[in-house]
């Protein structure tokens, strides 16, 4: 069994190499904003959000990668993952930013689709952090979601995932 | 039932999330342990069409009006799983400062020269037998205000998908003998020596092309085995 090659930062210049696939989904079936903090509640304006929507159709997609969205994060620390699709269980989400060693998966659930009852991964987690991975809904077809790489006196960190 | 399984990552082999000596990762490095769940999206295929590459974006010296200062190199490698098994058709980016340590991105303001010739990303896939080739030229180290006489080592950032969803990772990939490598917080925020000196590319002169470039192995072992064990 080889060891496996390890992870580093992708640092503050990635946005020239990764641009290309910030090609939003026009119109988008579902939109989650938020915004990206760390642990001292500043916005972090240098991080890479990658959405992933599993196990659902993708019939009017115009992404160049299906069931794909990449968004950075803006000068204010927001972003905007504008989705072909909605999901079946979760918006598979992956984090990155210089200052964050190792790429961090983490899930959306929008508040009004997804109950822990109905959701397999949701309910692997501890009910007291699920608040962490819920979206709320702002809009039609418009969700509202922050995430908190690192957890400080009452902002509690986001729930990060290691799959098995 | 998902293909394939990830077994948890030993103890240092990931860097640490926060690493004081790197200041960034002190108010972004998660506190809590991730929560290891079982979930089939671990093992959903990452397909990306070929269409999304063309083959000039594997030569980051095509991309100017005549070649770029520096050191011309090519840094091929193999992709594998933690089975050996190779990552097939899989989307790797890289992204790199020039010959002089300058990257062509507004916020980089270090006081050294753009290259009109060279823009330093690029991506490629991975062949039948996870085979990949890069044509670049060799970065420069460049200084990061991290501390007092903070200078990266040159490195090029990688960037792969792997075949499914949980084998994604970003690393950086760095040169031999570099004496910064010792003085590198980035570098030296994974404490496994193992994991860490895999981090850096062989010298070869096998894939080292005469007149033109000398040649570099970099080797990457993503996450990921059988689900069920081959038994004989």
């Amino acid at each position: 069994m080889a060891g496996i090659t390890t992870s580093q930062t992708i640092g503050p210049f990635p946005h020239e190499s990764w641009r290309w696939a910030f090609d939003a989904a026009a119109p988008p079936a579902l939109t989650i904003e938020g915004s990206v903090f760390d642990g001292g509640g500043q916005p972090i304006d240098d991080a890479m959000l990658e959405a992933w929507t599993f196990a659902a159709a993708h019939s009017k997609h115009n992404q160049t990668v299906a069931a794909f969205c990449r968004a950075p994060t803006n000068a204010r620390g927001e972003f905007s993952l504008a989705l072909s699709t909605t999901p079946n269980d979760g918006v598979y989400v992956t984090l990155f930013a210089r200052g964050v060693v190792k790429h961090q998966f983490t899930a959306a659930f929008l508040e009004d689709h997804e109950t822990p009852a109905r959701s397999a991964l949701l309910q692997q987690v501890p009910a007291d952090r699920r608040a962490t991975l819920i979206a709320r809904k702002v809009a039609p077809e418009r969700y509202r979601w922050d995430i908190r790489v690192q957890g400080s006196a009452g902002n509690p960190e986001t729930v990060f995932f290691d799959y098995e | 039932m998902p293909s394939t399984r990830f077994t948890a990552v030993p103890e240092g082999v990931y860097p640490a999330p926060v690493h004081a000596p790197y200041k960034s990762t002190r108010l972004r490095g998660p506190l809590q342990a991730a929560l290891r769940i079982t979930a089939p999206a671990a093992s959903a295929a990452i397909e990306i069409p070929p269409s999304a590459v063309t083959p000039l974006e594997a030569d980051l010296t095509a991309h100017g009006e005549g070649p770029p200062l520096g050191e011309k190199i090519v840094v091929a490698g193999r992709v594998i799983d933690e089975d050996g098994r190779p990552i097939t058709r899989s989307l790797i980016e890289v992204w790199q400062c020039n010959s002089a340590g300058r990257y062509f991105h507004s916020r980089d303001q270090h006081d050294a020269p753009l290259d009109p010739n060279f823009f330093g990303f690029g991506k490629f896939l991975t062949d039948g037998d996870g085979r990949y080739r890069l044509v670049t030229i060799k970065p420069a180290a460049y200084p990061w205000g991290n501390h007092a006489n903070a200078w990266r080592p040159a490195h090029i950032h990688f960037s792969l998908f792997g075949n499914v969803y949980a084998q994604r990772l970003v690393t950086q990939m760095y040169f031999p003998g570099d004496p910064l490598h010792a003085l590198d917080p980035i570098f030296n925020s994974v404490a496994n020596a193992r994991a860490r000196e895999s981090l850096i590319a062989r010298f070869s002169i096998e894939d080292s092309v005469g007149d033109v470039m000398l040649g570099y192995t970099f080797d990457i072992v993503l996450r990921g085995r059988a689900a069920t064990p081959f038994s004989p």
